[in-house]
């Protein structure tokens, strides 16, 4: 291993802890790591994006498609945003990027969220068709779920009668989906833990800053107790 | 205060530091003695996608979109090189290409592990091809999906039209599954590359985006791998248990006390309910 892939191994390992250092108290070693990656971060994004716009220039200003520049310029137009004077130029780049985005994002999303899911809500509860082995039972649950959850959205009437019962289902339905929600998210939290701990562990020499961070911690709890009761 | 006199008064207000600790300490243990904890009955999701890609003729093309954060590369890196390892022994081509700017190296660090090389690999520009960051999102992947030579060069700087690997692609309707990793969302690709194309997608994503999968799955998302759980899973059936299967014991032992303490909070804000005579 080079003296580089060391350090910078050192490094990781030290910005781990620090950052595992808030679930103590915020701390400075806390603020270095967490200013240190946010500027790290934006660093390596600006230079990323920076090639990625180059590279997609390129190829049309090598053929002499010299009409292209135009996006450099709506791009530069970004800049105006530092510009209290010329503010209104800062927006017209901003509602091409917009309009652009919403444009390609609207096309498919009615027929993709709206008319597919529909299409496919119905095969599944109405119909024989069988995409994912489900048995009947499974596509009624389905179809009570979609229904019951829709209209615990509906605000046109008031939820009285069947609607307040109907609603009241719907609720159990999206609590399910919540807690579901969660558990995905403790899930992912712990997956993240589990692979900063493996990294901690198993990365040589990354290891050899844990016992180094648990003297700190502990001296500085033992030193601030000390304070405390002197004061 | 009465209620912090009473144990589960007391439980309530515990220092939530030494909840951190426990879940620190109780995941840490596993990791260094490993159990062996079985991984359980195969999700049907996991299958799928393996099927799917285990059944796609030799020099088929699957996208991979990288579209992890490092927060998210815990769940689904794992995932990423199994399917690639996959990919690499059935002889199918990988064409890569990062949604985000931090999701670059994990590209590259796949390739290293699965190929030992990136550009310099002798398969590079053959069976495989890394496009790097495309900006933009969904912009990025319409612009690819419907035209593949739309980024013009590689991620090393190579004409894509030199490429063997593009000889004989267009579209997205010559793509035979694009899949997405990551944790931000994958309606866009269904939105963009499936509904359009024709190409399915698949996934490999952090846990958390699981729930939003499902009203696309099976008929447009094939398969997919749910987090670490599902990256382990993916492993064992390409039989190289890895990261992700390693990891499996801590996970179990994680969720055994995340519900332990959910099932302890119960008790004491019911009880503490019940003190109170049933009033909120």
């Amino acid at each position: 291993m080079g003296v580089i892939e060391t350090i910078s191994i050192l490094i990781a390992s030290a910005m781990t802890i620090s950052l595992f250092s808030y679930l103590w108290k915020e701390n400075r070693a806390f603020r270095i790591a967490e200013h240190a990656y946010i500027g790290a971060a934006a660093g390596y994004a600006v230079l990323i994006t920076a090639d990625a716009a180059w590279k997609l220039l390129d190829p049309f200003l090598k053929r002499g498609d010299w009409h292209w520049l135009i996006t450099v310029l709506i791009g530069l137009m970004f800049f105006f945003f530092f510009s209290k004077a010329q503010f209104w130029v800062y927006r017209y780049p901003v509602g091409i990027v917009t309009g652009s985005g919403i444009g390609v994002f609207l096309a498919m999303a009615i027929k993709s969220q709206l008319v597919e899911q529909v299409r496919l809500t119905t095969l599944v509860t109405l119909t024989k068709w069988d995409p994912a082995g489900k048995t009947p039972f499974d596509s009624a649950i389905i179809a009570v779920g979609v229904i019951t959850a829709l209209s615990y959205f509906y605000a046109t009437a008031e939820h009285k009668g069947p609607l307040k019962y109907s609603a009241k289902i719907g609720i159990y339905f999206l609590m399910a989906f919540f807690g579901v929600c969660f558990g995905t998210t403790i899930m992912a939290r712990i997956s993240l833990l589990i692979g900063r701990l493996r990294f901690l562990f198993f990365t040589d020499p990354a290891w050899t800053l844990i016992p180094v961070a648990a003297a700190l911690l502990i001296g500085t709890i033992v030193y601030e107790k000390r304070i405390k009761k002197t004061k | 205060m009465s209620s912090q006199q009473s144990w589960y008064g007391k439980l309530q207000n515990i220092d939530v530091r030494y909840v951190y600790l426990l879940v620190m300490i109780l995941v840490a243990i596993p990791i260094l003695a490993p159990i062996g904890l079985p991984v359980g009955k195969l999700s049907e999701e996991t299958a799928r996608l393996y099927d799917y890609i285990d059944k796609l003729p030799s020099g088929a093309v699957v996208v991979m979109i990288a579209d992890q954060s490092p927060a998210a590369a815990a769940e689904c890196q794992p995932g990423f090189e199994a399917i690639l390892y996959h990919l690499k022994s059935k002889g199918l081509r990988a064409l890569f290409f990062a949604e985000r700017t931090d999701a670059v190296p994990f590209i590259e660090s796949a390739m290293l592990k699965i190929y030992g090389a990136t550009s310099k690999h002798p398969d590079y520009g053959k069976l495989i091809a890394n496009l790097g960051y495309i900006p933009q999102g969904e912009l990025g992947v319409r612009g690819l999906a419907s035209d593949v030579f739309f980024t013009g060069r590689d991620a090393y700087g190579n004409d894509l039209k030199i490429l063997p690997f593009f000889k004989d692609l267009k579209n997205a309707r010559d793509w035979s599954l694009a899949i997405y990793f990551g944790a931000s969302e994958l309606d866009h690709v269904v939105r963009q590359v499936t509904d359009p194309f024709g190409c399915p997608t698949g996934g490999g994503v952090a846990a958390v985006l699981s729930t939003r999968i499902y009203p696309y799955y099976p008929s447009k998302v094939i398969g997919f791998l749910i987090g670490l759980r599902g990256s382990a899973e993916y492993e064992l059936l390409i039989k190289k248990p890895g990261e992700a299967a390693a990891g499996m014991d801590a996970q179990s032992f994680g969720h055994a006390l995340i519900i332990i303490l959910v099932v302890i909070g119960n008790i004491g804000y019911f009880m503490e309910r019940m003190r109170r005579g049933g009033g909120s």
